[in-house]
């Protein structure tokens, strides 16, 4: 909860640092605020807030966790904004707010425990993204990307609104420990169902998982880059964080049903999401798939974990999270000093480039699940609690999907070894180097030592 | 002395090329293979006196699935060991002939892909070997990219990369079930012997097993990516790959597969078998055709570790010595060939084989030794080839007398096909007179080689005492029961 308020306040204070023309205090404020938060949920969370809040929210393990990560995963992402948005960009401070806002929601989401702030988190966490995906107002593709994600957001959020009703309507109420109570007495009724169904289409929404995916590459390829990191990795976390928690709760109630509904979702969104993926040229929209293959292996992990799966689901997204903020800075300086786009765009970049070319393999043999790499764990978790809770199936197509997904990294990392010199030198700042070595050395150290990091998750 | 040396070896020397102010790499990476090979060689020699001597290595590594970074040896190790570090060392030489751009990483990345390959062979862990395993792919994988040739490298490549990534996936798949039956999570080798696994569940570890390493080995259905690879890639890649990373397959096979599962092999081994005795046998009427020198040596190549897989799930001590002295000797004959079809590229500039010769005329030193290698390749008796077939022959007409006849016409067409080449390459008529003998240290590497092939003809039972003991552990439980 101080979480929360002291996020807030940076949010608050980050707009106002425009007003008064002190932009530059912005950005370390922010990343301040964040090393706070961080330990602020380290060391637990101060004070009692039931009777405040009525018990809408709970701050159990799951919740802090879930909050550590998306913080933690956040200030990759403004640090990957300073190199993104040069300083003269109009209303810098106000984006800065509008994800500090969306952070805030994404810690709603993993921490409700009242159907309205389910809502209420959704919402806090998606109107600054609209806003966000068309933040490049003078660029058609990102106008494009806000609306499309308005318009499918909105629909998504029609769900999620009818389905809160419905259930409400069935028990009288939005509190998952009251509907437990009501569902044991008067038993499953079947609004509950259809509102539950209801939900869940919401979340798929979010997740971009199919049938639901359609928004998803063109809003990932309009809007800003840093946008689309953030989509594909915080939004991700805070949005399995809510599913998690929504399937603990539904769990007892005719679970085969969601199991076999997800186990489709599932497999249908790895097989779509890697098949298209192969046909991707351009860069953006290649990760956007691969973010939506990974999905449905996390989905996995969901399925034949259930609740044991958060610390699965957390290492797995963190490991793909810091490769993709890795590959998307590397593809955002490329694009803004060249102007490339595409795959084929980067072949050589090894050759006047090293650094660069070498973030890009180890975050593309990351995604790859090449050992030690943190990637290869997060696979391995995900396999790991298939076969032991018996779906070997489940873990061979997650393993042949994974298998045709590494073909387009090795594809990437084949055009960035190739021998030609198309690209020119590109001019990196000392304070750019580190950053990159700095997820790299994360990548690495999170695959030869999962156990350390794996035991901060739990 | 402890068996780490082995891999910190390589691996430090490596970190050295890549981080030194200045290019000492050729220097660097030469020595250090030489160093490995001493120590290999003192290793063996302490093993021979007491086996006691060679101490491993274990300290928890992920404890919460129950992973240790778990390193050790036995006579069977020391082999492979012995075979991976030669090896190293010859492809190092064979590397200083040619100029290779950014040398650097190149001879940093051929001394990782040595540490990993005998992190493969000292593993005592199966997840540390898995992680090993993968490893040993993606210097290949970079050097295959970054300094192949021609064309078709890159999807060559990747079809390379990605046959491999599947098969060991869906090994990882059957490691992470073997190693999570007991209550707690332990990979630890010892463990694994020791489970009792059903019939049914035996049959799958089997099918996952076998997949990875048919097709790193390669076995028949799963070969298409062997040829391409292997013609593409620079002459010292493609001698790590046909010398020791071919052997990593036949290797797993004969630690995990025989132990861990003995009744789906003593079930279903004759199908591989089969398999294995087929692919021989196709290989050699492909090997027929080639017109390609490299090409056609890589399939010479598959039929020959055809042979040695069939020969190690005849599930026989016998089998599995020949199969061991086999290896021994396709590491170096395979070497050398791959040797040999890279001093005739730098002659003529291609592997085509009609456009040589009559050589013989201009390099008698060379045709001579070729000879030699190529003696030993076909299994001439006194050279190094003649012993394991034999012996695989044998294990393998006490199984199948059908599968015998398959392999065994598939190696006579071996003996047409190599003849046939070296014939047109080294005999005949030739008006090119400018040529001379090959150079001096080109000579002493084929000399060495020849040497290896005859003095391991004559005496090729030091492989058999040095695994006696391994391949009795590892047959002798199941024999038992």
């Amino acid at each position: 909860m101080n979480t929360i308020i002291l996020l807030a306040v940076t949010g608050i204070f980050s707009m106002f640092s425009g007003i008064f023309r002190q932009k530059q205090l912005a950005l370390p404020a922010i990343l301040i605020a964040f090393i706070l938060a961080l330990g602020m949920l380290t060391f637990g969370w101060i004070g009692n807030y039931d009777d405040i809040l009525n018990n809408m929210l709970i701050f159990d393990n799951l919740a802090i966790n879930f909050s550590l990560v998306i913080i933690f995963i956040s200030i990759f992402i403004f640090i990957m904004s300073q190199y993104y948005y040069s300083d003269d960009i109009e209303h810098l401070t106000d984006l800065f707010a509008l994800f500090v806002f969306s952070i805030i929601g994404g810690i709603l989401l993993v921490s409700f425990q009242n159907l309205t702030m389910l809502f209420l988190g959704t919402e806090i966490l998606s109107i600054p993204l609209y806003i966000l995906a068309a933040s490049n107002r003078r660029n058609l593709a990102s106008n494009e990307a806000g609306l499309k994600y308005y318009l499918m957001g909105s629909f998504a959020t029609c769900f999620l609104l009818l389905g809160i009703t419905l259930i409400y309507g069935a028990y009288g109420s939005f509190d998952l420990t009251d509907i437990h109570t009501a569902l044991a007495t008067q038993g499953i009724s079947s609004l509950f169902l259809t509102g539950v169904v209801l939900i869940l289409c919401s979340f798929i929404f979010k997740l971009s998982a199919v049938p639901f995916h359609f928004w998803a590459p063109d809003v990932y390829h309009g809007a800003p880059t840093v946008l689309t990191a953030f989509v594909s990795t915080v939004v991700k976390v805070a949005v399995m964080g809510a599913l998690l928690r929504f399937m603990a709760f539904i769990g007892n109630y005719n679970s085969e049903k969601w199991v076999i509904l997800f186990m489709l979702v599932s497999v249908a969104t790895m097989i779509f999401g890697t098949i298209v993926s192969i046909k991707q040229k351009n860069f953006k929209r290649l990760l956007a798939y691969s973010g939506m293959a990974n999905v449905g292996f996390v989905l996995i992990a969901i399925l034949t974990a259930g609740e044991g799966s958060s610390g699965y689901i957390l290492y797995n997204l963190t490991a793909y999270s810091i490769a993709s903020i890795l590959a998307f800075t590397i593809y955002s300086t490329i694009k803004s000093q060249t102007g490339i786009d595409t795959i084929k765009g980067i072949s050589g970049l090894v050759t006047h480039n090293k650094l660069l070319a070498t973030g890009l393999l180890v975050s593309m043999l990351s995604f790859a699940g090449i050992p030690p790499l943190a990637g290869f764990f997060g696979k391995y978790f995900i396999i790991f609690s298939a076969v032991k809770a018996g779906d070997t199936w489940l873990a061979v197509i997650a393993i042949l999907t994974s298998v045709v997904a590494a073909y387009n990294y090795l594809r990437i990392s084949a055009y960035v070894v190739n021998d030609n010199n198309s690209i020119p030198v590109l001019k990196i700042t000392t304070r750019y180097r580190i950053f990159i070595i700095l997820c790299i050395a994360l990548i690495i150290g999170g695959g030869i030592l999962p156990d350390q990091l794996f035991g901060l998750l739990h | 002395m402890n068996i780490l040396i082995i891999i910190l070896l390589p691996f430090l020397s490596a970190l050295l090329i890549l981080l030194a102010g200045k290019d000492y790499s050729q220097r660097i990476a030469l020595i250090s293979a030489a160093a490995s090979v001493i120590a290999i060689g003192v290793m063996m020699a302490l093993f021979d006196k007491d086996a006691t001597t060679i101490t491993s290595i274990d300290l928890p590594w992920i404890k919460s699935m129950g992973v240790h970074f778990h390193l050790g040896a036995d006579g069977l190790s020391l082999l492979m060991i012995l075979i991976c570090n030669v090896v190293t060392l010859i492809s190092m030489y064979v590397s200083l002939g040619d100029t290779f751009s950014q040398h650097r990483l190149y001879f940093a990345l051929l001394l990782l892909m040595q540490t990993f390959m005998n992190g493969v062979f000292t593993a005592q862990d199966l997840f540390l070997y898995y992680i090993f395993w993968e490893l040993a792919l993606i210097p290949a994988y970079f050097l295959l990219l970054i300094w192949g040739k021609g064309k078709d490298v890159k999807p060559a490549t990747i079809k390379f990369f990605l046959f491999t990534l599947l098969g060991s996936l869906f090994m990882l798949v059957a490691i992470v079930w073997l190693g999570n039956i007991g209550s707690i999570a332990d990979f630890s080798l010892a463990t694994i012997y020791g489970l009792e696994i059903g019939t049914q569940e035996q049959l799958f570890v089997y099918g996952a097993f076998m997949l990875a390493y048919g097709i790193k080995t390669p076995l028949f259905p799963f070969h298409s990516w062997l040829p391409d690879t292997y013609t593409l890639a620079p002459a010292p890649v493609t001698i790590m790959l046909s010398g020791v990373m071919s052997k990593m397959a036949l290797y797993s096979i004969i630690r995990f597969v025989l132990p861990v599962v003995p009744d789906a092999v003593e079930q279903y081994g004759i199908y591989v078998v089969y398999l294995a005795t087929i692919g021989v046998m196709y290989a050699s009427v492909i090997a027929l055709t080639q017109k390609d020198l490299k090409r056609m040596f890589a399939y010479v190549s598959i039929a020959h570790v055809g042979l040695i897989a069939a020969g190690i799930l005849t599930y026989s001590v016998l089998g599995i010595q020949g199969s061991l002295i086999q290896m021994a000797a396709h590491a170096i004959n395979t070497v050398g060939l791959f040797f040999i079809a890279q001093i005739l590229f730098r002659l003529k500039g291609n592997f085509d084989i009609n456009c040589f010769g009559g050589l013989r005329q201009y390099m008698p030193v060379f045709a001579g030794l070729y000879m030699v290698i190529m003696f030993g390749s076909i299994g001439v008796p006194l050279t190094n080839g003649f012993v394991g077939e034999f012996i695989i022959f044998t294990s393998l007409y006490r199984l199948d007398v059908f599968a015998a006849l398959i392999a065994g016409s598939g190696i006579i067409l071996g003996a047409v096909y190599m003849l046939t080449s070296y014939q047109k390459i080294m005999l005949g008529p030739d008006t090119d007179t400018t040529l001379t003998d090959i150079t001096n240290s080109d000579k002493t590497l084929l000399y060495c080689i020849a040497c290896i092939v005859i003095i391991t003809g004559l005496y090729p039972s030091w492989i058999t005492s040095l695994c006696d003991v391994s391949v009795q552990n590892i047959i002798h439980p199941y024999l038992q029961k």
